[in-house]
């Protein structure tokens, strides 16, 4: 005991021991001073901001681990406020993973609510940005009657979409470096709730439920709609909405799009007679280089294609064909995918150049590699949005079997 | 009986105060100054330092067994060594005064965010005062017992954010040079550490090729910080500005669900004890100095007026980061220019005309 009592290390440690101990007993539980945030939508109204939460119930008996909370103001700083007031409790944001923006929102301008965003103590710079077409309150909602916090359910797309998606999900990083950087466009993804009237509580395939029922009988319920359309935010407003195939076309210039998948409809060859065929991009690779010839700028896209063969539908469907795995790709089946993949790509460039919107990162490839002559150029254009409208593009697609 | 610190040690103590503070906010402030190029000017810093720990360690080579006070007296005479002295204490207490604040802010805004400054003084200060008491080998030795954890972290975070790091995020190179080249100096107090040298003048035990050792361990620090500044503006590109804390961000690279949580946390305590060892170091370092400068004084009151100058020069920057950052690139710029870069050099360049006398070897032996 006398050598405890002279050990300084011993009686440092008691020290902060005396000092501690009484402070965290007499604390109350963190869980109930602060809300832990899954995810915030944000809507505008005629009276400023909406703010929805939605929180984790530190509930064990509870039906629901999720539940959401709703305050309003004049900002988004504003109607966070009014939440905490509201409900007693501090909203800790450590946690959020989606920021989900109605349309009225997003069209005012996303770089105020972000700005509110960025500023949160905690790293919040991961967050997922999600823009819906209604309010962002139905879509919070649908998750929590679902029980699954939104980013889960968003990223599984193969649950919330009629059909697999293959988008990047864009986060509040992503936005910044958007309009830091040269292209000031970013495209993010629109999702949205619609009613569906079902039989015994039963979900339709491919959406996902808003409510579980318990009961028989018809009842409505809402599903959340995530059918892969993209809205294009142009220096921090929506100015333009995809629709589901334009954002498909797009995905192919996205290099962290790593996935995909190909329909080719009235295909014939040796093998096939008018068969509509899918297939799967098993792994993609863009590989990009720009360059300035004569004074005009050249983007040339190398798409690299591991594919494999997912569905055949025919007619009169022989023998070979239920063998197709194991055969080689036809010389004239890889020219028809090279041939719709460019056709794609060709469609989403006359897109973004009609409506000159750069979310495939053009200026900036030429600013990164050919700096002087894109200076020089961009000098000589009415605006820097001008500049996608003069890039000449090239596409060398390249397609590999997996058998 | 001396006791003696291991060259292991001292190469440990040297890295962790190459790395400590550089991965937190530095990047960030750089960035706004020098954008894309920050690897390039905190390699040009590092080298600078660099040369400064090669110069100390020609004065330790060559006064072997001298303490860094026993070299500058043997220079300048008494008086004006502990006017040195004094300079080398305000540089490592203002360094001290850095870390208190940084490592408050980081547990602040990343685990505890309710924090009050007294919960986190109190206890902090009581291992400074028995950091100081207890000397620099049991400090040596818990910095030799953390290193292994503090360089898994390191490496955890680096690993990680290549994940998703472009490359080409670092184009064009040095675009607008000229520009950036004048505003290095701002940031010439985040370097410079190599001083904490000083303290262990004449306490290492230094076995066949010391000299070489720390160089070569300490350029392949300085190739991995560069390396992470890569990484991490790779990862962040022109947001960059708006992380804070770039070793912990880099660990959310992309969003994950509730389920998994925070993973960045783990590197947050580990980072912690980083933050809190190198606080430690130049606490130690500044105390040394006092010590040498106002001889008779008692450890315990040096350690003790330090605990107190610390908490008072925080309290009247309100624990904000962002004011020590505009006193450390303001009032605090041209001093620590003087102290890291230009009193190095004149000593070692006096050392160099110098001759060591041979009664001074006896006497040091």
């Amino acid at each position: 005991m006398k050598y405890l009592l002279r050990n300084k290390i011993f009686l440092l440690f008691l020290l902060v021991l005396i000092y501690f101990s009484p402070t965290a007993i007499s604390l109350p539980q963190q869980s109930r001073s602060e809300n832990i945030i899954t995810a915030m939508g944000v809507d505008k109204t005629d009276e400023g901001y909406e703010v929805h939460i939605q929180y984790v119930l530190p509930y064990l008996d509870s039906n629901s681990s999720l539940k959401v909370m709703t305050g309003k103001g004049s900002s988004v700083s504003e109607a966070v406020e009014n939440v905490d007031m509201e409900y007693g409790k501090i909203s800790g944001f450590a946690h959020c993973r989606a920021v989900i923006i109605n349309d009225e929102a997003c069209m005012e301008g996303l770089t105020q609510i972000m700005d509110y965003v960025v500023r949160i103590k905690t790293n919040t710079n991961n967050v997922t940005l999600i823009n819906s077409r209604g309010s962002s309150k139905d879509v919070l909602e649908c998750a929590t009657n679902l029980d699954n916090e939104l980013y889960t359910i968003i990223n599984s797309n193969g649950i919330a979409a009629e059909q697999r998606k293959y988008q990047d999900l864009k986060t509040v990083n992503d936005y910044y470096n958007c309009l830091f950087g040269n292209c000031h466009s970013i495209a993010i993804n629109v999702i949205d709730t619609e009613d569906a009237e079902e039989e015994g509580g039963a979900s339709s395939s491919g959406k996902s439920s808003g409510e579980n029922s318990t009961q028989s009988g018809p009842k409505k319920s809402k599903t959340i709609k995530n059918n892969g359309e993209l809205a294009i935010i142009k220096e921090g407003k929506k100015v333009l909405e995809l629709t589901d195939k334009e954002s498909d076309n797009l995905a192919w210039f996205d290099k962290d799009v790593r996935e995909g998948k190909i329909n080719l409809e009235h295909f014939t060859d040796d093998l096939y007679t008018d068969a509509s065929l899918n297939f799967f991009v098993i792994s993609k690779k863009n590989k990009i280089s720009v360059n300035f010839h004569d004074g005009e700028p050249y983007f040339n896209l190398k798409i690299k294609a591991l594919v494999r063969s997912a569905q055949v539908s025919q007619e009169n469907m022989r023998e070979e064909i239920y063998q197709v795995a194991r055969k080689k790709f036809s010389p004239t089946l890889i020219s028809a995918l090279k041939d719709k993949i460019s056709s794609q790509l060709k469609d989403a460039e006359t897109h973004f150049k009609a409506n000159k919107y750069d979310v495939i990162n053009c200026a900036e490839y030429f600013h990164k590699f050919c700096p002087r002559e894109y200076a020089e150029y961009i000098s000589h254009l009415p605006s820097e949005d001008d500049f996608i409208t003069h890039v000449h593009f090239s596409y060398t697609i390249d397609i590999e079997q997996r058998r | 009986m001396k006791r003696f610190i291991s060259s292991r040690q001292i190469i440990f103590t040297l890295i962790i105060s190459l790395f400590a503070l550089k991965v937190l906010l530095l990047p960030n402030l750089m960035a706004r100054d020098m954008g894309r190029d920050i690897y390039i000017f905190t390699l040009f810093l590092c080298i600078l330092d660099f040369l400064v720990l090669l110069m100390l360690l020609y004065l330790m080579n060559k006064y072997n067994g001298m303490t860094f006070y026993e070299i500058v007296s043997h220079f300048f005479g008494g008086h004006l060594a502990r006017i040195i002295m004094l300079a080398f204490m305000l540089f490592f207490f203002a360094k001290a005064c850095g870390a208190f604040q940084s490592a408050y802010v980081y547990l602040n805004e990343n685990l505890y965010t309710t924090y009050t400054w007294l919960t986190y003084s109190l206890p902090i200060l009581l291992v400074l005062i028995l950091c100081v008491q207890n000397g620099l080998v049991s400090f040596a030795r818990t910095i030799e017992v953390c290193f292994p954890l503090i360089v898994l972290g390191f490496l955890m975070a680096s690993f990680v954010g290549v994940i998703r790091a472009d490359i080409t995020n670092l184009l064009p190179v040095l675009e607008n040079a000229g520009g950036k080249f004048s505003s290095i100096t701002k940031f010439a107090f985040w370097f410079g550490d190599y001083l904490v040298l000083i303290p262990f003048f004449g306490r290492i035990e230094k076995n066949k090729g010391f000299s070489k050792k720390v160089a070569l361990s300490l350029l392949l620090s300085i190739a991995l910080l560069v390396l992470f500044y890569v990484i991490v503006y790779c990862r962040y590109s022109y947001n960059i500005i708006s992380h804070t804390n770039a070793i912990s961000d880099i660990l959310q690279v992309q969003p994950s669900s509730s389920d998994i949580g925070n993973f960045d946390w783990v590197l947050i305590l580990i980072w912690d004890i980083c933050l809190f060892l190198y606080l430690g170091i130049n606490f130690v370092s500044a105390s040394h100095c006092f010590k040498e400068t106002f001889y008779p004084l008692k450890q315990i009151y040096v350690s003790l007026i330090l605990c107190v100058a610390v908490l008072l020069v925080n309290f009247f920057l309100q624990f904000n980061i962002y004011s020590f950052v505009i006193l450390a690139q303001d009032s605090l710029l041209y001093y620590s220019i003087a102290v890291q870069y230009c009193l190095p050099l004149v000593i070692f360049l006096i050392s160099l005309c110098k001759k060591r006398r041979k009664n001074e070897v006896s006497l040091a032996q």
